[in-house]
């Protein structure tokens, strides 16, 4: 596994963010926009963690999550959903599925960048 | 003839010319419109690039001691060089750019919270976007008056709290609705005050949007709903009461009993028995008992209703008894209410049935199939 955190968000503005935010506090970070490039990144780099919207074109975060953890080279990354507040159902199924945590919108840039860094600071397998 | 031919023909030039002059302004129209469009989203991304930075980047750390003061200078101090860049622009550019960067804001206010929410919160406000929501607040146009309600909830303007509570007396749902989002994200909790005691004539559309507010914040909505019963507007009322039905929270015991008891309008005593019965608490049960024998109708009725919710086998003589003695609406609900009062209430009703036949065979047969209880002796 490398040390890349994979930030896969369809909102550019939020993305850049995201993106911007993690790389001040040190890491190497690879975002893309749908659901698609997130799982054909994710199986070429071997992410340390992916941070995942759930509502994105093409897959959903689910759909990538699903897809992540049944694949034998990727069902270890741990996957930290983003999601809106409303949409209890899919992060239970998300959890269900094996991801690791979620963090609801609106959020905060200093706490999401805290739970990365918490969970790169784990012992990996 | 060839007068005529001639005349058709101008026509015909004529006709063919304007079509192409209309053609070639709608598409050098579309051109401009996509030019402006361009040239507007670049300008998003640019405002989206430099608020990004702003905010998320590090600032000095302050020492534990230092006033809130401080960190609105340093706020300001991030938003200075952006506040000049738009003071340099030419008024029709400025006006362009600082309607590009309101969107921006709000785009990210939507999902930001934290210490980054704060910087947006005070941008937004520095800028002047504040003052500017507040005065299309009073727009004529009730589109741009729910727009700016919106917004000014969704950037956290705590200084427009008194405008909003104004603009939940608007004369459009939209507005009012908006307003009402906002006071709540503003708020929190507390807004229910002062929401409840603006709304009025509460109808099932904003019923649910209301009770969708209220059930977010469960039994923390409990004092604030029970101020309001004593609103003037009945439809307040009674949703108060329904709510607190709904939320369960027994600490409600005691003031809708006080109401069901002394309230002076009949229909708000009657949703109270209701809900005392939905609430099961067994210090209601004596009052119920006696509300089962009070003279008024409708009073009656609801307690007979409220005591089959409570299942309380104290309440079965009184039920038996409503049961005998009302009219086809009280024997009704009495023998639903007896087949939810346990072994004793089944008892009763084959009592009754075998009392009269002819009374109550009939409804005793209906309600048990409903319920799926057996009455019939084996």
């Amino acid at each position: 596994m490398s040390d890349i955190v994979l930030v896969a968000e369809d909102q550019q503005h939020i993305r850049n963010l995201i993106e911007f935010k993690l790389k001040n506090v040190g890491l190497n970070v690879v975002a893309v926009e749908d659901g698609e490039a997130a799982l054909k990144k994710a199986r070429e780099l071997l992410p340390a963690v992916i941070l995942m919207d759930i509502m994105m074109p093409l897959m959903t975060g689910i759909e990538v999550l699903s897809a992540l953890k049944q694949d034998e080279r990727t069902k270890a990354i741990p996957v930290l959903l983003v999601t809106a507040q409303s949409k209890e159902q899919e992060v239970l199924r998300g959890l269900e599925l094996g991801a690791e945590d979620y963090i609801t919108k609106p959020f905060s840039p200093n706490e999401l960048a805290a739970r990365v860094k918490k969970i790169l600071a784990r012992p990996r397998p | 003839m060839s007068t005529q031919l001639a005349i058709f023909f101008v026509l015909t030039v004529a006709i063919a010319f304007c079509i192409v002059i209309a053609s070639a302004t709608l598409v050098v129209h579309k051109y401009s419109n996509d030019r402006r469009r361009r040239a507007k989203a670049g300008v998003y991304k640019r405002y989206a690039a430099i608020m990004t930075e702003l905010l998320v980047c590090d600032v000095p750390a302050l020492p534990p001691n230092a006033t809130a003061q401080k960190d609105l200078d340093q706020y300001e101090a991030l938003i200075a060089p952006l506040k000049s860049a738009l003071a340099r622009l030419s008024p029709k550019m400025q006006k362009v750019h600082r309607e590009v960067l309101r969107g921006v804001l709000i785009d990210f206010g939507r999902d930001l919270a934290g210490e980054a929410a704060e910087r947006l919160d005070y941008f937004f406000s520095s800028l002047g976007y504040v003052d500017d929501e507040l005065a299309q607040l009073d727009d004529g146009n009730w589109w741009i008056r729910a727009q700016a309600a919106r917004d000014l909830g969704i950037l956290r303007a705590r200084n427009a709290t008194d405008r909003l509570r104004g603009a939940l007396h608007d004369p459009h749902p939209d507005v009012r609705s908006q307003a009402l989002q906002s006071l709540v994200l503003l708020s929190g909790v507390e807004s229910l005050r002062t929401i409840l005691r603006a709304v009025r004539n509460i109808s099932g559309w904003n019923a649910v949007e209301l009770s969708t507010i209220v059930m977010q914040f469960k039994e923390g909505a409990v004092p604030y709903l029970i101020d309001a019963i004593q609103s003037p507007d009945q439809s307040v009322a009674l949703f108060c009461i329904e709510m607190l039905a709904e939320i369960g929270f027994v600490s409600a015991t005691e003031p809708l009993r006080s109401i069901a008891q002394d309230y002076p309008n009949i229909n708000i005593r009657s949703k109270a028995v209701e809900a005392l019965g939905r609430l099961g608490d067994e210090r209601s049960e004596e009052l119920l008992i006696n509300l089962a024998q009070n003279p008024i109708p409708k009073l009656r009725l609801a307690a007979v209703q409220a005591l089959g919710m409570t299942g309380s086998p104290d309440g079965i003589a009184v039920l038996a008894a409503r049961a005998r003695e009302g009219g086809v609406e009280e024997l009704t609900a009495a023998v639903r209410s007896l087949a939810k009062s346990g072994d004793r209430g089944v008892a009763e009703l084959r009592t009754l049935t075998a009392e009269d036949p002819g009374r109550f065979g009939p409804v005793v047969a209906e309600v048990a199939e409903e319920s799926g209880i057996v009455v019939t002796e084996e």
